[in-house]
């Protein structure tokens, strides 16, 4: 029972990130653009954990900070929502949707509180790695670790809620890990925090299709995943009202992508590639973003080189410019007959992934074209192509490395589809 | 007429919730929880002293408080178990301490894969080859004895689909062949192992002999459970 009681604590943790520091109710007056109140949320988020990520590289313990970052959090909420604004009842107006988003929140931790069990890579690399941060060590002590090839930022927030909590259960953190999911597929149903009888059976019917325990027994695909369904609705949004402060949100959610994992690097270039694809952005804008991206990319390269840590020599990542130059054509035939019955598999097996592409068919053969169609198949061939190339040279023998991750990297693109397949079926609706 | 507008809402919303709740076994996940608390649950999820034994683990840090890393040996390929009894604080501190799990005795018998006609492949050589020194001899199983002399070929392929030859063995119309095959002297770094069987036709079964790294007798035992040990 106080575990359950525990779980209900956690979840009003973790909504807090999406309400401050920007009150949601007053987006005219902080933006001065029409946001919403669930952009305003979304963007809370992204402030919020990048927050927490810039906090996680200085060299103090997490014990030392993480509840003054709470008393902070809880502070900006009532002077903005209680004190300054004194909009705090406008939350009843939305008491329907929020009591839906808090049960399929609850069902799902309910779910991971009775299951436990981590994944092989989760055991392997992210657990331990959130222990360092439970055990008062930090960010540059990783480097004791030998498997320390993937960034830190999901064990990080992992072990950031797992010590905040009183019960310091290990599992509380990776409740964060439901949190963003659900909030990412939440927000991308919903127009607006308004009552939706389509969206919010559209936002059900989708964590039943999604859900399985495995996506959130520590592993970090779901967070990408997350991010990029997030993303996917930002860049509509950049193409519909042009707003600048979504190419914004969107570099910071790159940054996050980024410190998530090893192939996030691969997510983020993607990103940016389709930012600059698009014909709504200024040159002058694309030329920030590119700074920007470049900025994001030395900046990690040099909190690396700085904490003598991870992703230089003691990686042991599956990639040499050595294996690139001895492959010849004989051995990468070999590996695309893996390469693709496998894809074909996975991809078959992924009900968003496969969804996207039949919608993606489907709007392709419509005469009517939208630019965000363009961007969608952008991403489609960027990332298939991708796909094949981490597997061509990768170092590593084939069908092993293909059966121990492609399922996972088939799993994270498609979160890019998300929007794309809600949008689809809402357009359905509207013309039927 | 708006009130049962929103009473229409309500009923639609509830009957997604407990749809959404009986399709993941909500009601099952939260008794569990109810009944029992974290500890009893992970007892439940992980085997005691079976596969990954984590219940053993947990079970000898709280016992014996260690404080550093004991070196684990786990003899079943499962995913690695360092976590459940990692000391972060101390993580590069070496230990005179090791467990061993599902610890099979001096030596083991495994089969070997068949792959295709006469090709049989180590599967997970480079897991065995840090529990065991060598492979003692290699044993031929078929309904009959075989008539006639034949040759087994081992040898290694690399990722590239390299291949390299480790020993060629002469049957000499027998079962059971010593091949004293020690892991030491094979480089098998991310590389299979294979054994071809050459002039002889027929549907036969190879077994290997390993010789197991590591023997009881040469540590104290400071803990045993089934086939787990905490020794030093």
């Amino acid at each position: 029972m106080i575990e359950s009681f525990q779980i209900i604590i956690a979840f009003f943790c973790f909504a807090i990130l999406t309400i401050v520091p920007f009150n949601i109710f007053n987006s005219k007056k902080i933006f001065h653009t029409n946001c919403n109140i669930l952009d305003l949320a979304s963007f809370n988020l992204i402030i919020n954990c990048t927050v927490l990520l810039f906090f996680s590289i200085l060299p103090i313990t997490l014990k030392d900070y993480n509840l003054f970052f709470y008393i902070a959090l809880v502070t900006i909420f009532f002077y903005s929502y209680v004190l300054k604004f004194k909009n705090i009842n406008n939350f009843k107006d939305y008491y329907l949707q929020l009591i839906l988003f808090f049960l399929v929140f609850f069902i799902v931790s309910i779910d991971v509180a009775s299951k436990l069990y981590l994944g092989w890579d989760a055991k392997y690399f992210y657990y331990i790695k959130a222990l360092f941060f439970v055990e008062g060590q930090n960010f540059y002590d990783l480097n004791k670790f030998e498997n320390i090839y993937h960034p830190h930022l999901g064990s990080f927030l992992w072990a950031f809620y797992w010590e905040l909590l009183p019960s310091k259960i290990e599992y509380i953190g990776r409740l964060f890990y439901v949190f963003i999911t659900c909030f990412s597929i939440f927000y991308v149903c919903h127009k607006d925090l308004k009552y939706s009888l389509i969206s919010n059976i559209i936002f059900i019917s989708l964590m039943l299709l999604f859900y399985k325990y495995e996506r959130f027994s520590g592993l970090q695909e779901i967070l990408i995943f997350s991010f990029l369904v997030i993303t996917s609705k930002f860049y509509s949004k950049i193409l519909n009202i042009n707003n600048k402060y979504f190419i914004i949100f969107s570099i910071l959610l790159c940054n996050l992508i980024l410190w998530s994992k090893a192939e996030g690097i691969v997510y983020v270039i993607i990103m940016i590639m389709l930012l600059n694809l698009n014909n709504k952005i200024f040159f002058k804008e694309k030329i920030y973003i590119n700074l920007s991206f470049l900025f994001i990319f030395f900046l990690k390269y040099l909190i690396y080189e700085i904490s003598n840590n991870v992703m230089l020599e003691k990686t042991g990542h599956p990639y040499s410019v050595n294996y690139f130059l001895d492959l010849n054509y004989q051995f990468i035939i070999y590996k695309l007959k893996f390469i693709m019955p496998y894809l074909a598999y996975y991809i078959l097996n992924n009900i968003f992934f496969i969804s996207g592409i039949l919608i993606l068919l489907i709007l392709n053969f419509q005469k009517k074209k939208d630019s965000y169609i363009k961007i969608i198949n952008f991403y489609f061939i960027l990332n298939i192509m991708f796909i094949i190339s981490a597997y061509i040279f990768r170092d590593m023998e084939i069908e092993y490395s293909i059966r121990t991750t492609m399922e996972r990297i088939i799993f994270t693109s498609s979160g890019f589809y998300v929007f794309l397949i809600i949008n689809y079926f809402k357009s359905l609706n509207t013309n039927s | 007429m708006q009130k049962i507008k929103n009473i229409n809402k309500h009923i639609i919303l509830v009957i997604l919730i407990i749809f959404f709740s009986v399709k993941i076994d909500f009601f099952k996940s939260f008794y569990n929880i109810f009944s029992k608390n974290y500890d009893e649950r992970i007892g439940t999820v992980y085997d005691f002293c079976f596969e990954e034994g984590i219940g053993y683990l947990r079970h000898i840090k709280k016992k014996f408080n260690i404080k550093d890393n004991p070196k684990i040996i786990n003899y079943v390929h499962v995913p690695s178990n360092n976590w459940a009894i990692i000391n972060i604080n101390t993580i590069n501190k070496k230990s005179d301490k090791i467990i061993f799990l599902n610890y099979p005795g001096p030596e083991e018998k495994i089969e070997l894969q068949k792959i295709k006609n006469n090709l049989y492949e180590f599967k997970d050589v480079e897991f065995y080859k840090d529990k065991y020194s060598k492979i003692k001899e290699i044993e031929i199983i078929s309904k009959s004895l075989p008539q006639e002399n034949f040759t087994i070929e081992i040898f290694t392929v690399d990722k590239s689909l390299n291949k390299k030859a480790v020993q060629k063995i002469n049957f000499l119309k027998s079962t059971n062949v010593p091949i004293n095959l020690s892991f030491d002297k094979i480089n098998l770094s991310e590389k299979k192992l294979f054994f071809k069987l050459d002039n002889i036709n027929g549907n036969f079964k190879l077994n290997l002999l390993l010789i197991n790294k590591y023997f009881l007798n040469q540590y104290k035992i400071i803990d045993k459970f089934k086939n787990c040990y905490f020794v030093k």
